[in-house]
C-alpha cells in the first residue's frame, strides 16, 4: 500500500521536472540554432565572442550537456523505477535533437564552404571540420540506436536504470570531443571523459559477478593505457614544447636532433595507449572478458562509437601530426597484421556470441588499421567508408544479441541453432549483419572491405603483403560467420527456440533500431558514391594545410619558441 | 509500358527479387499448396516476361549508371544475343524447376521459393551484366542460395556437399578477383580513358586491345579461366560438382546442371576469348588437352558408377567437356558450336536429372543395383528416360547430335593449333588428334548410358518395387515438355542458333585477324614457359 503511494505521489513530482526539463531542452535547442545562425550572429553584439571563438560549432556539444543535466536532475528527483526509466526518453530525444542539428549544421557551415572559412573552436583547442562532424554524426547516431534496442534491457536487468542514460551520454559527449581534439590536453580530457563513462557502465549489472569482473579488467588495463598514453603524450610535448597539434607539427618539422630511444619509447607508448582503446592485438586482452561480462549494450557502445572517436583521433594524430616520422607506422602495420589474424583465429573456437562478437571486432580494427598506415588520402577515406558500414553492421549484430538475450536470456552460439523457424525476420537481419561483417557481396561490408583493400593495393608494392594477408584473414571468417547462419536456418531448433513462444511478442523499439540497421547495411553498398564522395572530402579538408594556425594564442606561440 | 521498354532488363534481373519477397509474405498454410501455386505462376509470369525479348517483341536496351564514379563502378546491363539464349535458358529451366519441386520439395516452402527466386537474379544477373565488377556481385550473391538450396532441402550428405560447393566457388572467386583487378588496374593505367566506367566491358575491353602486354595477358586469362573451369567444371577441379548433383534435390539439381554449369562456360567465352584473344590462342593447345580428359575421363569414370545420379552427373561433365572443345577451335563454326552446345546441355541434362529423380521419389534409393524391371513397372518414365538418354549420347535427329557435330566440325576443319609446350618440350598436338579422340568420349556415353538403361528397366523387377505407380502429370508435363524442346531444336537448329550465331561469330572473327605465323606463336609458347619459371623476358 505505501509502495503504491510512494510511486503516486514521484511519479506527481516527477511530471513537474519533466515539463521543466523538456523546457529546458527546446530552450537550448533554439540557442543551438542561433549559434549556428551565422546571420543572427552578425547582428547581436552580445555574441560577438561567440562569432570570435568560432563556439556556433558546440551547438550540439552545448545541447548534449544540458541533456545530461537533465536527466542527472530527474534521477536526482524521479524516486521510483519508473521515473528512472523517462530518463531514456530523454536521453534519446536529446540524442535525436543533437543528430538534428549535427544534420543541420552540415548543411549550414560545411556544404558551402564560404560561410565560414576556419574550423578551429576555442582558438585551436578543439577543430571541428568535416571529419569530426562525419564522425560525430556517426557516433551520435550510433548512440542513438543502442538507445534504441537497449531500453528493455536495463528496464529487466537493473534498479536503476536512469543513471545509466547519463554515463552513456557522457561517453559519447567525451567520444565527440575526441574527434575534435586537436591539443594534447584537450585529448586527454575528452579521452578520460569517455573511458571513465565507460568503466562505471561497464560494471552497471550490480548484481553480476561478471559485470564487475569485466568493469574491474577494464579499469586496470585502461587506466595502464591511459598512463602509457600519458606519459607518451608527455614526451612528444617535452621534445616539441608544444601541446596545440599545429605547432607540434611545425616544431617536428624543424626538430634538428631526437635520440631516437626517446622517439622509439614515445612512439610505443602513445601507439599502445591508443591501441588499448582500439582493442587491437595485442592490447585486446580486455576486450572478451570485457565484452563478456558488461550489459549487451554496453558492449555494443564500446564497439562501435569509442572505436569511432578513438579512429577519427588516430587519423588526426598520426596522420597529421606524426606523419613524416617513422617508427609508428611499422607498429601499427604489426598490430594490424596480428588482430587480422589472431582476431579471426581465436574467433573460431568461440561458444560465447558476446565473446565472438569480441573477437571479430579485434578483427576488424585490424582491416581498418590499413587504411591508416598506408598513409594516403585514398586509404583513409576507405577507412571511414568502412567505420560507417562497421557501425551500421556491428550494431545490428549487437541489436539481435541484446533482442534474443533479453528474450532467452542466452549468449551461446549453439541456442541460436533453428531461430528462422521461431524469428525469420530476426534471422533475416542477424544474416545480412553476418554476411556484411564477412565481406560477402551486396552488402556494405564487402564494399567497405573492397574499398580498403583497393586502396592499400593502389598505395604501393610495399603494402601488397597487407592486402594478402587481409584477404586470407578474411577468408578465416569466413566460417564462424557463415557458421552461425547455418545453425540459424539449416540445423534443427535448439531447446531455447522451442520455448520460444510461436507468435513474437511486438517490440517496435528494437525492431525499428535493426531496421534502420538493415537497410543502411543494404544501401551503403547501393550509394556508395555519394558516401564515398563525404568521405574524400572529409579527409581532404583535414590533411590540406592549416591556414589558421595565425589565429592561435599569442601564449601558445611564445611557448613553442622558449626551448 | 514505356518504362518497360526502357529498362527491359533491370525489370528482368530484379523481378525475381521481387517475387522472393512477396513469397515472404504468403502464410504457410498446412500442405503449402498456395506457396507451390505462387512459386509457379511466379516463374511463368518471368518466363514469359523473358519471352518478350526472346520473339522480338522487345528489343532489350543496353543500362548504364554511374554507380561508384570514384572507382570506376557502373550499373551496366546489357543484351546480345548470347546472353539472352542463356537468359531464355534460365527463365524456362527455372518454370521447369518449379513444377518440378511440386512433387519433390515438401518442408520449408516459403524459403525454398525465395531463394530459389534470389538465385534466379543472381543467374540472371551475371547472364546480363555489362560491368565487371557487377558481374562479380552477382557471381557470389548466387553462392549463398544455392548453399542453402543444397543444405536444407538435399540428401544425407548434404552439409558436406554444400560447404564443398562454397569452398570451391570461393576457390574460385579469388582468382576472379585478382583477375578483375588486374584488368582494372590497367585500364586505368591507361590516358583517356573515362575513369567513371573502368569496370565496364567496352572500356576494359578497347583497355586491352590498346596494349596489354601478351605475358600479363596469359597470367589474366589464366586467373580467369581458373575461376570459370571450378565452374564448368574442368577436371581436375570437378569434384564437388557430383557431389553437389547427388545431395542436391530433383529441381536443385536441373539448375545446378542446366544454368549454373553455364555461368562457367559463359565467363569463358565471355571474358577469356572475347577480351583476351591473344592470351586464348597461347592457351588453346592446353584448353584442348584438358577438353579431351574431361570427355573422356570423365565419360571413363560414369562408366563405372553406382549410383544412377553420380552417373548422370559424370556423363553432365564429360558432355560439358564439348563446350571447351568447341572454345579450343577458335573458329566461328567451334564457338557456335560450344554455345549450342550450352544450350542443349541444359536442356537434355535438366530432363535427365529429372528422370533420375522421378524415380528417386518413389525409390528412395539412387543405387542402380535396387533397380531393374522398370521398363514394365512405370512405361512412361521408361520412355522418357530413354528418349533423352539416346539425346544424351547423340541420336540424329536430336539435339546433342545437332550441337556435338557443330562441335566436331568446327574442331576438325580448325587449325588453331598443332603443337603443345608441355614443361619445355614440344610435342605435335594437333586439335584435328584431339577431335579423333574426343569421339572416343561419345562411345563410352552410349555404353554407360544404354547399360545404365538395361540395368534400370529390363530384368526382374524386385517385388518391393511393386506397387510404385508411374509419372504423375506434372512429371509428364516437365518431360514432355524438354523432350519436345529437344527434338524441335534437333531438328532444326536454325530456330535456337539464329539468336547467338551472329554475335559469337563476330567473336570468332578476331581470332581471323590474329592469325599469327607461327614463329610468333612459337615466341608467345616460350613466354608462357619463361611465366612458368617465373622470369619476365
Amino acid at each position: 500500500m505505501s509502495k503504491t503511494t510512494s510511486r503516486k505521489s514521484g511519479t506527481g513530482k516527477f511530471q513537474v521536472e519533466w515539463v521543466l526539463g523538456l523546457t529546458v531542452l527546446v530552450m537550448f535547442a533554439l540557442l543551438g540554432w542561433l549559434m549556428l545562425n551565422p546571420a543572427a550572429l552578425a547582428s547581436s553584439g552580445w555574441m560577438k565572442f561567440v562569432r570570435d571563438y568560432n563556439l556556433m560549432y558546440l551547438g550540439p556539444e552545448t545541447l548534449l550537456s544540458v541533456v545530461i543535466l537533465a536527466c542527472t536532475l530527474l534521477v536526482s528527483f524521479g524516486q521510483t523505477k519508473e521515473d528512472h526509466e523517462k530518463n531514456w526518453l530523454l536521453a534519446t530525444l536529446g540524442c535525436t535533437f543533437t543528430l538534428a542539428v549535427l544534420g543541420l549544421h552540415y548543411f549550414l557551415l560545411y556544404a558551402n564552404p564560404t560561410v565560414v572559412q576556419s574550423h578551429l573552436v576555442f582558438a585551436g583547442l578543439l577543430n571541428a571540420d568535416l571529419l569530426s562532424l562525419v564522425s560525430r554524426i556517426l557516433m551520435v547516431a550510433g548512440t542513438l540506436l543502442v538507445l534504441l534496442f537497449s531500453r528493455v534491457f536495463f528496464t529487466q536487468k537493473t534498479e536503476v536504470p536512469g543513471e545509466f542514460y547519463i554515463l552513456l551520454l557522457s561517453a559519447l559527449l567525451g567520444g565527440m570531443f575526441l574527434s575534435m581534439a586537436n591539443d594534447l590536453i584537450m585529448v586527454f580530457v575528452a579521452l578520460e571523459t569517455l573511458s571513465i563513462a565507460s568503466y562505471i557502465m561497464v560494471a552497471y549489472l550490480r548484481g553480476n559477478v561478471f559485470s564487475a569482473e569485466a568493469g574491474l579488467k577494464y579499469l586496470l588495463y585502461g587506466s595502464m593505457a591511459t598512463a602509457a598514453l600519458l606519459f607518451g603524450l608527455s614526451i612528444l610535448y617535452g621534445l616539441t614544447g608544444a601541446v596545440s597539434f599545429p605547432l607540434i607539427a611545425n616544431a617536428l618539422a624543424t626538430v634538428q636532433k631526437v635520440d631516437p630511444l626517446v622517439l622509439a619509447i614515445m612512439t610505443v607508448m602513445i601507439v599502445g595507449g591508443v591501441s588499448f582503446k582500439l582493442s587491437a592485438a595485442p592490447f585486446h586482452m580486455w576486450a572478451p572478458d570485457t565484452y563478456e561480462g558488461a550489459p549487451s549494450p554496453v558492449v555494443a557502445f564500446l564497439s562501435v562509437v569509442s572505436k569511432i572517436a578513438a579512429f577519427t583521433f588516430a587519423i588526426r594524430f598520426f596522420y597529421l601530426l606524426l606523419g613524416p616520422m617513422t617508427g609508428w607506422v611499422e607498429l601499427l602495420s604489426v598490430l594490424a597484421v596480428v588482430s587480422m589474424l589472431l582476431g579471426n583465429v581465436v574467433a573460431l573456437t568461440q561458444k560465447n556470441i558476446k565473446r565472438l562478437l569480441a573477437y571479430s571486432t579485434v578483427a576488424h580494427v585490424g582491416y581498418l588499421l590499413l587504411g591508416l598506415v598506408v598513409l594516403t588520402q585514398d586509404g583513409l577515406a576507405s577507412l571511414f567508408y568502412y567505420l560507417m558500414t562497421y557501425l551500421f553492421m556491428n550494431l545490428g549484430a549487437f541489436a539481435v544479441v541484446t533482442h534474443f538475450e533479453n528474450k532467452t536470456g542466452s549468449v551461446t552460439i549453439a541456442n541460436y541453432a533453428g531461430l528462422i523457424r521461431k524469428r525469420p525476420w530476426l534471422t533475416l537481419v542477424f544474416s545480412v549483419m553476418l554476411l556484411s561483417l564477412a565481406g560477402i557481396p551486396i552488402t556494405a561490408g564487402f564494399f567497405g572491405k573492397f574499398f580498403l583493400f583497393q586502396s592499400v593495393a593502389n598505395a604501393g608494392s610495399q603494402h601488397l603483403w597487407l592486402v594478402v594477408i587481409a584477404l586470407l584473414a578474411s577468408t578465416i571468417s569466413l566460417y564462424y560467420y557463415l557458421n552461425i547462419i547455418r545453425l540459424m536456418v539449416i540445423a534443427e531448433p535448439s531447446e531455447t527456440v522451442e520455448a520460444l513462444p510461436g507468435q513474437s511478442a511486438a517490440a517496435p523499439l528494437p525492431a525499428f533500431s535493426m531496421a534502420v540497421c538493415l537497410v543502411a547495411t543494404l544501401a551503403l553498398g547501393l550509394f556508395a558514391g555519394p558516401v564515398m564522395d563525404l568521405s574524400r572530402q572529409a579527409v581532404a579538408q583535414m590533411a590540406q594545410p592549416t591556414v589558421t594556425a595565425t589565429k592561435l594564442m599569442p601564449k601558445q606561440i611564445s611557448m613553442a619558441q622558449q626551448p | 509500358m514505356n518504362f518497360f521498354v526502357e529498362h527491359y532488363l533491370s525489370v528482368l534481373v530484379f523481378l525475381p527479387i521481387i517475387l522472393a519477397l512477396l513469397v515472404l509474405c504468403i502464410p504457410e498454410t498446412g500442405d503449402g499448396k498456395r506457396l507451390h501455386q505462387f512459386g509457379i505462376a511466379g516463374t511463368v509470369v518471368l518466363f514469359l516476361y523473358s519471352a518478350l525479348a526472346w520473339n522480338g517483341m522487345i528489343v532489350p536496351k543496353a543500362e548504364t549508371l554511374p554507380w561508384i564514379p570514384q572507382l570506376g563502378i557502373s550499373f551496366s546491363l546489357g543484351a546480345d544475343g548470347l546472353s539472352m539464349t542463356l537468359v531464355f535458358l534460365t527463365t524456362f529451366l527455372l518454370l521447369m524447376a518449379t513444377v518440378a519441386s511440386y512433387t519433390s520439395i515438401h518442408k520449408r516452402l516459403k524459403l525454398y521459393y525465395s531463394m530459389l527466386f534470389i538465385l534466379t537474379t543472381a543467374v540472371l544477373g551475371v547472364f546480363l551484366a555489362r560491368d565487371m565488377f557487377l558481374f562479380f556481385l552477382f557471381w557470389e550473391l548466387e553462392l549463398i542460395p544455392m548453399y542453402l538450396l543444397i543444405a536444407i532441402w538435399g540428401g544425407p550428405r548434404r552439409d558436406y556437399a554444400a560447404m564443398k560447393f562454397v569452398l570451391y566457388t570461393l576457390f574460385g572467386s579469388v582468382f576472379l578477383v585478382a583477375g578483375m583487378l588486374a584488368l582494372y588496374f590497367h585500364a586505368r593505367s591507361l590516358p583517356g580513358v573515362d575513369t567513371s566506367m573502368l569496370f565496364h566491358f567496352n572500356t576494359l575491353q578497347s583497355s586491352i586491345a590498346a596494349g596489354l602486354p601478351l605475358a600479363s595477358q596469359v597470367l589474366i586469362f589464366t586467373a580467369l579461366f581458373i575461376t570459370f573451369a571450378v565452374k564448368l567444371p574442368v577436371v581436375p577441379v570437378h569434384t564437388w560438382l557430383p557431389d553437389a548433383h547427388v545431395e542436391a534435390p530433383t529441381p536443385i539439381s536441373m539448375l545446378l546442371a542446366g544454368i549454373l554449369l553455364k555461368m562457367g562456360s559463359y565467363g569463358m567465352l565471355r571474358f577469356g576469348f572475347e577480351f583476351l584473344p591473344e592470351a586464348a590462342k597461347v592457351a588453346a593447345p592446353y584448353i584442348g588437352l584438358l577438353a579431351v580428359i574431361n570427355i573422356v575421363y570423365t565419360a571413363g569414370v560414369a562408366l563405372v558408377q553406382k549410383d544412377l545420379k553420380k552417373l548422370i552427373a559424370y556423363s553432365s561433365v564429360s558432355h560439358m567437356g564439348f563446350v571447351l572443345l568447341g572454345l579450343a577451335a577458335l573458329n566461328a563454326m567451334g564457338f557456335n558450336g560450344a554455345v549450342f552446345v550450352m544450350f542443349a546441355h541444359g536442356l537434355v541434362s535438366a530432363a535427365l536429372f529429372m528422370c533420375v529423380g522421378t524415380l528417386y521419389n518413389r525409390t528412395h534409393s539412387r543405387l542402380i543395383a535396387d533397380y531393374g524391371g522398370f521398363g514394365s513397372q512405370t512405361p512412361i518414365i521408361f520412355y522418357f528416360f530413354m528418349f533423352m538418354s539416346l539425346a544424351s549420347l547423340g541420336l540424329p535427329l536430336l539435339i546433342s547430335f545437332a550441337s556435338e557435330t557443330m562441335v566436331f566440325y568446327g574442331a576438325f576443319v580448325s587449325q588453331s593449333f598443332s603443337e603443345i609446350n608441355l614443361f619445355g618440350t614440344v610435342l605435335p598436338w594437333s586439335i584435328q588428334g584431339i577431335t579423333f579422340v574426343s569421339g572416343l568420349g561419345v562411345i563410352i556415353g552410349a555404353a554407360y548410358l544404354l547399360w545404365m538403361l538395361k540395368r534400370v528397366f529390363f530384368g526382374p523387377l524386385q517385388e518391393r518395387w511393386r506397387s510404385l505407380p508411374d509419372a504423375s502429370t506434372s512429371e509428364v508435363f516437365v518431360l514432355a515438355t524438354l523432350a519436345l524442346l529437344v527434338f524441335a531444336y534437333g531438328v532444326s537448329p536454325k530456330w535456337i542458333t539464329r539468336h547467338f550465331e551472329p554475335n559469337v561469330t563476330a567473336i570468332a572473327e578476331r581470332y581471323e585477324q590474329l592469325k599469327a605465323p607461327t614463329s610468333a606463336q612459337r615466341a608467345s609458347d616460350a613466354l608462357l614457359t619463361s611465366r612458368a619459371t617465373g622470369a619476365n623476358k
